[in-house]
Formats: C-alpha cells, structure tokens, sequence
C-alpha cells in the first residue's frame, strides 16, 4: 500500500494552468520591457486628473537605474541608466543625452560603489535614491543651463524647488516600487557570489 | 575577447569596462553638443520610432483613463449636475467660437487682409486629436496627440481648442505628434491686446499663468482684458484667442508692463484639440510688389 505522500505525488500537479501565463523572459528581455513600461508610464500618469501633476516629480527611470545600481555590476547599471535616459530624451526632444549622461552617470556610479559597501538591502537603496535624485535633478539642469536650454527666466531657486519636491516624490514612489521590481526584476538583477562584480558581461 | 584591438586584450575587464563606459558618456556629451546647435533633430529617425512604439500603450492607458475618470464623473459624482455641465459647456465653447468668428472679422476685417496681399495657403483640413500624454517633467509643458503624419499633421501646426490656442506641433510621428503647450517656458508667440490693439511677446513660464511682454508703459492696458494672437510670428493665425490678462504690474513711462495672462485653454486638463493647417511664412521676397507702383525712370 502506498504512503499518503506518495499518493499525493502520484497525482497531476495542478499547475498547466499557471505555466500557461507564465512568460519565460530573460534578464535583458524583462529590463527592456521594464523600460519601456516605465517610460510610458511617465507620460500617462501625468494626465491623472487633479493628482497627475505630482508624477511630474517622479522620476520612474531613475528608480530603475537606482534599483539596478544599488547591485555590484557596473557596466549593467550603467547601460540600463543609458538606455531609460535616451528614452526620455527621446520623448521629451530638449537635448539628446542629457538624461542618458546623467542616469548612465549615476547607474555607474552606485554599481561601482556598491563593490566597496554592501548597497542592496530595502534599506539602503531607500537612503541612496534620494541622493541619486538630487544628483539627477542637478545634472541635468546644468546641462540644461550649459547648453541654453534652460526656459527662461528659470531661477537657481526654481532648480532647488524641482530638486527638493523631485526628492520626495523619488523617495516615495521608490517605497512603492522598490517590492514591484524585486518580485518582477529581482532574481535576474541580484548577482551570484560567483559573479565578477565589474565584468563586461552586461546581463 | 579575441575581438578586441591589442591593446585592450591586455586591460583587465573592470579598465575596459570604465573605458566603455566613458565613451559612452563623452559620446553622449557630444550628442548634447550636436542637437543643441542643430535643432532639426528634434524630428529625428530615433525619436519618430519611439513616439510610434509608446503610441498604442499610450493611447490604451488613456483611453482607460480618461473611461474611468468619465465612469466617476458621470455616474457616481454628481450626476445630473455633471450631464448639466456638459450641455452647459458645450454651449459656452459654441458661443465661444461664435464670438470668436464676429471678433476675428470685427478687428481683422477682409479688407485689411487684401491689403496686406499675402498668399493664402490653400486650405487644409483640420484634424480632431486626443491627447494621451504629458511629458512628465516639470521643466517643460508637452503633451502628445494620437494623430501624426498619417493623418496630416505637419511640424509648426498650431493647435486650439474652442476655448483657445493650445500650442504649435513640434514634432510629429506617422501616429503621434508631440505639441508644445504656451505654457512652456521655451514657448513664444506674437499677442495682441484686443482692446488697446498693441502687440507684445507672450512667453510661457512652465506655470498656469504666461508672461506678456514688450508692452509700453504709455499703453493702457486694464485686467480683463482678451489677448489674441497677432499672426507676426507667422506660426498662429491671427486673431485666436489666448487668454485673459489676469495682472498688471503698471510699467512707467520708460518701463514696461508686467502683464499675466491666463490662458483660456484647459493646458492642465486637455483632451481634444484640434490642429488646424500651418500657417504660411511670407517671406519680404513673397510679398507681391504690384501693390507698391513702381516709379517710372526719372528720364
């Protein structure tokens, strides 16, 4: 006679069903999907009637980029920052490159600083993303301010009020999306004792 | 690695790694540089592929929106005062155009024009859009339409609603076409005020009001008073309505005004626009001569 748990094994498992909907999308294949997604989501957001202006001050790339960074594998941080930057410079069509110095910047810069201090816990990441929103915002005025294309009569104090209100609404949004993109990202972006943090093997 | 040029088969990877990576940024630097003087690329390849890829999702996302935002107004929230609204509304918007018509014919009669003697495009039709996105920055005010170049939409199109100017078509996709708003801070047009009649520059300032410049302090001007387009910037037909002045900080007689308008234009809450057919540039070498008779030789 057969043990109960082996009766239970004997059994069909009851999960076709939830291999149907399950995608088996790789680590670049998800990122690429996770940019564009998050770069329309930008643009959507914004048109949110009577709360939409405050998206204004959510930077959802640089989110990603932090949340990409905070790992040890600089040359993929740096691209996915590139990579979500050109897309806004895309959308937006001020000056090409701007935002994907600045993020590809910041994405290097985390993933190289996160070789020497451990970056990736829930906590940390919470503590770097405003400063990595800070650094954004300031960059890419200056760059705006560089190359004439700040609007006109835009004042330093109207930098520092975007930077401030930017660091908020960066710090929040990140609280929210920080779980999302571990349950959707985390396994491909964590990287293995293994790995050599600074390879040039992208993904 | 065998790929690589002698050199760097010798660095470790984190060297060719930081190399790359500083190519990259410098390469991007230089791209700052390019279409920071050449502005054409505004309507790049890149970026045409890019307003037609995020498209659909877009037009998705807002059309679930902008479902459930009606669902909410319409259904739960107020609901006989909201379809009340709505008549209300739309006929304020058809008394708005009718105004707009007697007022436009009123300052700017024909006989003016046929004075002027400029060509008149032969007239294209206007294209109804949706609005489906913002820029999502608050350095600039763009939105995003649902109609491009398939639809005839065309770079420099200006774009109204009844209640009036929106913006100009700055760059346009086969679905899509990106409009600047006059709310942005780059944003410029010719204005004219509809009462005193002197022509000033209205500038956007990335904030629900726009600045109105270049109007002597000698000019009286009172708050209320409607800002039309004055057609030199040979973007805006001439007589649009812009906006109402909301303030006047009075200028002195070397001074100028310090003018607020308020756009008449829902800029914050945009849904349909239309984009009429640009407006022709008529150059002094364009301008028929026949008008000015020509002196016969003095001999």
């Amino acid at each position: 006679m057969l043990s109960p748990y082996a009766m239970r094994q004997s059994l069909p498992q009851r999960r076709l069903s939830a291999k149907l909907v399950s995608l088996d999308l790789g680590a670049t294949a998800r990122m690429t999907i996770a940019l564009f997604a998050v770069t329309a989501l930008q643009t959507i957001l914004v048109r949110l009637p009577r709360v939409g202006f405050l998206f204004e001050y959510v930077d959802f790339v640089l989110i990603l980029t932090v949340f990409v960074g905070v790992q040890p594998r600089a040359l993929r941080a740096a691209l996915v920052g590139m990579a979500g930057g050109l897309l806004q410079d895309l959308i937006l069509g001020i000056l090409y490159g701007a935002n994907g110095f600045v993020k590809m910047l910041i994405g290097y810069t985390l993933a190289a600083a996160s070789v020497k201090f451990s970056l990736d816990s829930k906590v940390t990441r919470l503590l770097v993303l405003p400063l990595a929103s800070v650094t954004n915002t300031g960059l890419f005025a200056f760059f705006l301010y560089f190359f004439l294309m700040l609007p006109p009569g835009a004042t330093f104090r109207d930098v520092v009020r975007i930077g401030m209100v930017s660091l908020l609404g960066n710090g929040v949004a990140g609280l929210l999306l920080f779980p999302v993109a571990d349950r959707w990202l985390g396994k491909w972006v964590a990287v293995r004792s293994n790995d050599d943090p600074i390879a040039p093997r992208a993904f | 690695m065998s790929g690589l040029p002698p050199p760097l088969q010798k660095l470790d990877p984190a060297r060719r790694v930081v190399l790359l990576v500083a190519g990259l940024l410098l390469a991007q630097f230089l791209l700052m540089s390019l279409h920071a003087r050449a502005r054409s690329l505004g309507q790049s390849l890149p970026r045409t592929i890019v307003l037609t890829a995020l498209q659909p999702l877009q037009k998705a996302a807002d059309a679930a929106v902008t479902s459930l935002v009606a669902v909410w107004s319409g259904y739960v929230d107020l609901r006989g005062v909201y379809v009340a609204n709505q008549r209300l509304r739309e006929e304020n918007d058809r008394l708005r155009l009718a105004l707009v018509e007697r007022e436009r014919e009123a300052l700017d009669g024909r006989r003016l024009r046929e004075l002027l003697a400029l060509k008149q495009a032969a007239p294209s039709p206007t294209v109804v859009a949706n609005v489906i996105a913002g820029d999502g920055t608050p350095w600039f005010r763009q939105v995003t339409l649902d109609k491009g170049a398939l639809d005839g939409v065309l770079v420099n199109a200006p774009v109204v609603t009844p209640q009036g100017v929106v913006g100009r078509v700055v760059a346009v996709g086969p679905t899509a076409a990106i409009v600047q708003t006059i709310a942005d801070g780059q944003a410029g047009l010719g204005a004219t005020l509809a009462v005193s009649r002197v022509n000033g520059e209205l500038r956007g300032q990335n904030q629900p009001l726009c600045r109105l410049d270049n109007i002597s302090g000698l000019t009286e001007v009172s708050e209320g008073e409607m800002a039309l387009t004055s057609g030199l910037d040979g973007v805006y037909p001439k007589g649009l309505i812009i906006g109402v002045v909301e303030a006047v900080e009075r200028g002195s007689g070397a001074g100028l005004h310090r003018i607020l308008v308020r756009p008449s234009a829902p800029l914050e809450r945009l849904e349909e626009v239309a984009i009429l057919p640009p407006t022709v540039r008529v150059a002094v070498s364009d301008a028929p001569r026949a008008s000015s008779p020509a002196k016969p030789p003095s001999k």
